[in-house]
């Protein structure tokens, strides 16, 4: 009996450890399945399928979900054997990362949000994988899982966790090497373990920028690519920097594959292994040729800004003190002229009044050249259009985008412009790069129109103004680009204003208005968003000025009935005109307020035989007095007289309007014979 | 896990020792075993677990400090496992009790839905079969049902089963362990099968009326060699539970290497019209054998079940914590002036670890090969991590 027993005990321990072996042996064997699978899989992505995959085989799940905790404590379905469901947000009625579950029937759990159809399934195990992931799967009814089948997802989560987080590695990683094949600057990465540091990596815009193939350079030193002297400071500074395996960043000049030189703007990174040695130095490159050209005309652009506004202001000084200093002089010279004109003068005094009069006249020149110092040369100068244009296409040409098309009017009008070519050759580059720029990618078009114009009204434009009777060119660039908007179309000739960001200065075209508002010229803009953008320029043909009158003295000029009207704020100035052609015979008014000087014309039009006024006046200045009194006396001789001759811009004082401009401080005996020829006239 | 185990005279004073042991920690489960004749009353103990499981045992309990006639409990400290016990009364209908106390036990667990790693049950005699089936409605078959049915100190009916707020005569308490640590278990009896055997040819319920066309008790008398006595003229029945615990009727419930292996039922009454009442359920058309046992079997098979237990678990060379015990309350009336050894053949097979030991009136646990089973005269070993 006793016996028996223990032969029946030992069979049963033997069955008991038996069917605990088999158990074990078959989780084993369905794990072996599964890491064979999982290891076999050619990517992450693959291996995390296989763990799917393996569930779906081992314990005939249905479904099979990796859940993930986000930041607001809700889960989301990270990875799942069907794809449409991944992205779902899940939110069980237990904690899928507390311990590992086995659900006998879904039905009896409270709300389970999980949008994948969950009434279809009656089994779920559950296996925390890690901190914040959890493996769920799931079978349909009727049938649950075995009690044992957790054991088995227990052990397949922490593959199915490391399955997702290699995927997701191999997800930054391919994001990376897509991000650094692609880049825009040369990437290139070297073996700092070795002694010559031989590249290993280089990308493709490496390969752009230096003609260089990556067949070509890997295994060598990236010394090739250097055009710098031996001894250059910087080439011995990178050396430095290599040699030790640190960082920095350099200016160094290179060549490519076909000899061209150019600018390497060099960023060195050291990359360390766990113990904090460096393995490898990583080097971005960018040509940056362009961009230090681009630098140096900037910087060259500011200069010339900056010259022409200090010009400018030069100018406007040495304006005000030459016509306060003419006055002056006007007042000196006219009344050495009174004196010498005095027949009782005596002989001894008379020297010395000669000896004023001709200090007084160079003292006259000295301010004339005074004037000259705030001018530009340029309204000197004058050249031919049609040469300019010729050779437009060619300075160009290496600018344009391949699907941009300049077309020059081939039927330019014979033109001789006053001023610089370079000046305007500068201005129309300037415009048509602008025009390249508002194509952005598309195909565009820009022409260049040109006519000659004569100007018959005052003009305004958005830079510089029309005056009557005078010629210009009248040349038109013509674009169909994207437009401007009003906002921008009102501040592009602004200094410093630009819509390309740190590509553009705000010089160009605030240089352009400055320059040719200089010559005398104007700019009009006419723009439409989306349909394109006409800039016309207005350039001053040569010689179209009015001049100063160059009277030769004529001496004993008789202005015996004839009634003049002198205008002049200067009492000083205005005394010494009235005494002189007082003692030519005229009879003289004078007035020191230019709107008493039309309250008188208004009342008698037809009893003065001549206006002189003097220009810069408070209240109405001569150009306005001039074109007034032409209205009420339209036959009268009109003088104008001005310390600025050389740079008045009135558009009011054409010869149509004015019979002569003189220059301050007067020849008297210059306006006496003006006046006299105006009057036979 | 830590596991505590105490004993008292009363269900407080227990529960005090117990309480005790803990050092100020709460338990999470605790089960109690109770001898019948206690004031239900003082059931009711303050600092209980919410999950407590209780049963009367019979004649007491035992424990790795010895048998005990009053009470003993064992408590575990589990702060992450999860546990849950509820008590339903049969009302009529065992299977939907046991459904509905399995089901609130899991909602106390907050394991809605899940299957647990193991159930521990308690019903009252008469349809533990329909209990394991309400049970495994709930769960599933996989998860293992382990416990024994409550029991009195004469077979006369003063069973009970109680949780932390009520006590029912006629009830299952159901307990669902997700303990944070492993189990094992085992479910075994210590007998041998004789060359008696025949067909049930005439049953009811647990009143096996005719074997092979015979009236019952006159066969299995003649099994047992006369050992087992049947009902005089005059008596209506005749108590036969002691006599009959070396001599069950096996079934055969499958088989290793060709050998039969037994589900046991543990004649009870030997009835006055040749028939005789069990323990457990049998059905017309089962084969029954008639089985032998001896003293120094069911002594000496306590400390084999647990290290079977072990065994299974794989924890034969491992610290393990404590260990739950269920031994017929049968084989405990044969051996009860052996007692001692039968807890010096535990406290060996465990190590010294705590251990609780119910004596029950019917035993269920899990078969090899067979799933979970209701039988008599049979031991069961939880062993905890």
């Amino acid at each position: 009996m006793a016996k028996d027993e223990r032969l029946r005990e030992a069979l049963l321990e033997l069955q008991v450890l038996r069917e605990r072996e088999a158990q074990s042996l078959a989780e084993s064997q369905a794990l072996l399945s599964s890491l064979e699978a999982y290891t076999d899989a050619a990517s992450a992505s693959d291996a995390l399928s296989s763990i799917f995959q393996s569930l779906h085989r081992q314990l005939g799940s249905e479904r099979s979900i990796l859940i993930g905790k986000q930041s607001d404590h809700r889960f989301e379905v990270l990875a799942c054997d069907h794809p449409k469901y991944v992205g779902l947000r899940a939110q069980p009625p237990f904690d899928p990362l507390r311990r590992a579950r086995a659900v006998f029937d879904i039905a009896a759990l409270d709300t389970f949000d999980l949008p994948i159809g969950l009434s279809a399934f009656k089994g779920l195990l559950v296996a925390p994988a890690g901190d914040d992931l959890a493996l769920l799967t799931f079978r349909l009814v009727p049938h649950s899982f075995r009690k044992d089948d957790l054991g088995f997802v227990k052990r397949i989560a922490g593959l199915a966790a490391q399955a997702y987080r290699n995927r997701e590695i191999a997800e930054e990683k391919n994001l990376l090497a897509a991000t650094i094949e692609g880049s825009s600057s040369g990437i290139v990465i070297s073996d700092a373990s070795q002694a010559d540091q031989p590249l290993i990596y280089v990308n493709q815009a490496f390969e752009a920028m230096t003609g260089y193939s990556a067949e070509e350079v890997l295994g060598q030193n990236c010394r090739f690519l250097t055009a710098e002297p031996e001894d250059s400071l910087e080439r011995s500074r990178l050396r430095t920097a290599v040699k030790a395996k640190e960082g920095g960043t350099f200016l160094v000049r290179n060549k490519r594959k076909n000899g061209e030189a150019f600018w390497n703007e060099l960023t060195l990174a050291p990359i360390r292994d766990s113990q904090g040695r460096v393995k490898n130095l990583v080097a971005t490159q960018s040509d940056v040729t362009d961009r230090l050209a681009a630098e140096a005309r900037e910087n060259e652009m500011q200069r010339e800004l900056v010259r022409l506004q200090r010009q400018e202001t030069i100018s406007q000084l040495t304006a005000g003190v030459a016509h306060d200093f003419n006055n002056l002089l006007a007042v000196i010279n006219g009344s050495t002229t009174l004196m010498s004109m005095e027949p009782t003068l005596p002989k001894a005094m008379r020297a010395h009044v000669d000896r004023i009069s001709a200090a007084g006249v160079q003292a006259a020149k000295l301010i004339s050249r005074l004037l000259d110092v705030g001018a530009t040369s340029e309204g000197e100068e004058a050249f031919e259009l049609a040469s300019l244009l010729c050779d437009l296409p060619s300075l160009v040409q290496t600018s344009l985008p391949s699907k941009t098309r300049l077309f020059i009017d081939s039927k330019v009008p014979t033109l001789a412009l006053r001023g610089s070519l370079g000046t305007l050759s500068q201005i129309l580059i300037n415009l048509i790069l602008n025009a390249c720029d508002a194509f952005e990618a598309a195909k565009g078009q820009i022409s260049i129109d040109v006519e000659a114009f004569d100007c018959d009204a005052l003009t305004t434009l958005p830079v510089g103004e029309l005056r009557p009777g005078t010629a210009y060119a009248k040349i038109q660039i013509i674009d169909n680009g994207k437009g401007m908007e009003p906002t921008v179309a009102r501040e592009i000739f602004q200094p410093y204003f630009t819509t390309k960001g740190r590509q553009g200065t705000g010089l160009g075209l605030a240089m352009a208005a400055m320059q040719i508002k200089a010559i005398g010229g104007g700019i009009d803009l006419k723009t439409i968003v989306g349909l394109g953008t006409t800039f016309t320029l207005y350039w001053p043909l040569a010689l179209q000025n009015p001049k100063a009158l160059e009277i030769e003295e004529i001496d004993g000029v008789d202005l015996s009935g004839m009634t003049l009207l002198v205008v002049d704020d200067d009492p000083g100035v205005g005394s010494v005109l009235v005494a002189y052609l007082e003692a030519l015979g005229a009879e003289v008014a004078a007035c020191e307020d230019p709107r008493d000087a039309m309250e008188v014309l208004e009342d008698e039009p037809e009893g003065w035989t001549a206006l002189i006024t003097d220009y810069d006046m408070p209240h109405l200045n001569g150009g306005a007095l001039a074109e007034r009194a032409r209205v009420v006396a339209p036959n009268m001789p009109i003088f104008v007289v001005t310390a600025l001759v050389k740079r008045l811009s009135d558009p009011r004082l054409t010869t149509a309007k004015v019979t002569g401009i003189l220059p301050k401080p007067i020849n008297l005996s210059q306006l006496a014979q003006a006046l006299y020829e105006a009057a036979r006239a | 896990m830590d596991i505590k185990v105490a004993h008292g005279a009363t269900p407080t004073d227990a529960f005090k020792a117990l309480s005790d042991q803990a050092s100020g920690q709460k338990f999470d489960f605790a089960t109690m075993h109770v001898n019948c004749i206690v004031d239900q009353g003082a059931l009711r103990l303050e600092g209980a677990p919410q999950a407590l499981h209780g049963a009367t045992s019979c004649l007491g309990a035992m424990t790795d400090k010895g048998a005990h006639e009053g009470v003993a409990v064992f408590g575990l400290i589990d702060p992450d496992g999860d546990y849950g016990t509820a008590i339903v009364a049969f009302e009529g209908d065992v299977h939907a009790a046991a459904i509905k106390a399995t089901k609130q036990a899991l909602a106390q667990a907050d394991r809605m839905g899940e299957q647990p790693d193991l159930i521990w049950i308690a019903a009252t005699p008469g349809e533990e079969e329909a209990v394991i089936a309400g049970v495994e409605a709930v769960v599933g078959p996989d998860v293992p049902v382990i416990g024994g049915s409550a029991a009195d100190n004469s077979v006369s009916g003063e069973w009970f089963v109680f949780d932390s707020t009520t006590s029912v005569q006629s009830g299952v308490a159901v307990s669902v362990l997700f303990p944070s640590t492993p189990l094992s278990f085992a479910y075994q009896n210590g007998y041998s099968p004789t060359a008696h055997e025949g067909l049930v040819t005439k049953v009811a319920d647990r009143t096996v009326q005719e074997i092979d066309g015979l009236p019952a008790m006159e066969v299995y008398h003649k099994w047992t060699g006369g050992e087992v006595p049947t009902a005089s003229p005059e008596d209506e029945s005749l108590f036969i539970l002691s006599e009959s615990t070396l001599w069950p009727l096996g079934r055969e419930i499958n088989q290793v290497g060709e050998v039969p292996f037994y589900l046991l039922a543990h004649p009870a009454s030997a009835n006055r019209d040749g028939s005789v009442d069990l323990f457990a359920n049998v059905a017309e058309g089962e084969l029954l054998t008639c089985m032998n046992g001896t003293k120094d079997s069911l002594i000496a098979r306590a400390g084999r079940v647990a290290s079977l237990a072990r065994e299974a678990g794989g924890l034969k060379d491992k610290p393990i914590a404590g260990a739950l015990m269920i031994y017929c309350g049968g084989c405990m009336l044969s051996v009860r002036d052996r007692l001692g050894e039968v807890v010096s053949g535990l406290n060996e097979a465990l190590d010294g670890a705590p251990f609780l030991g119910a004596f029950t009136f019917g035993e269920q646990g899990r078969l090899v090969k067979a799933g979970n089973r209701h039988g008599n005269l049979m031991i069961s070993a939880i062993i905890f991590e």
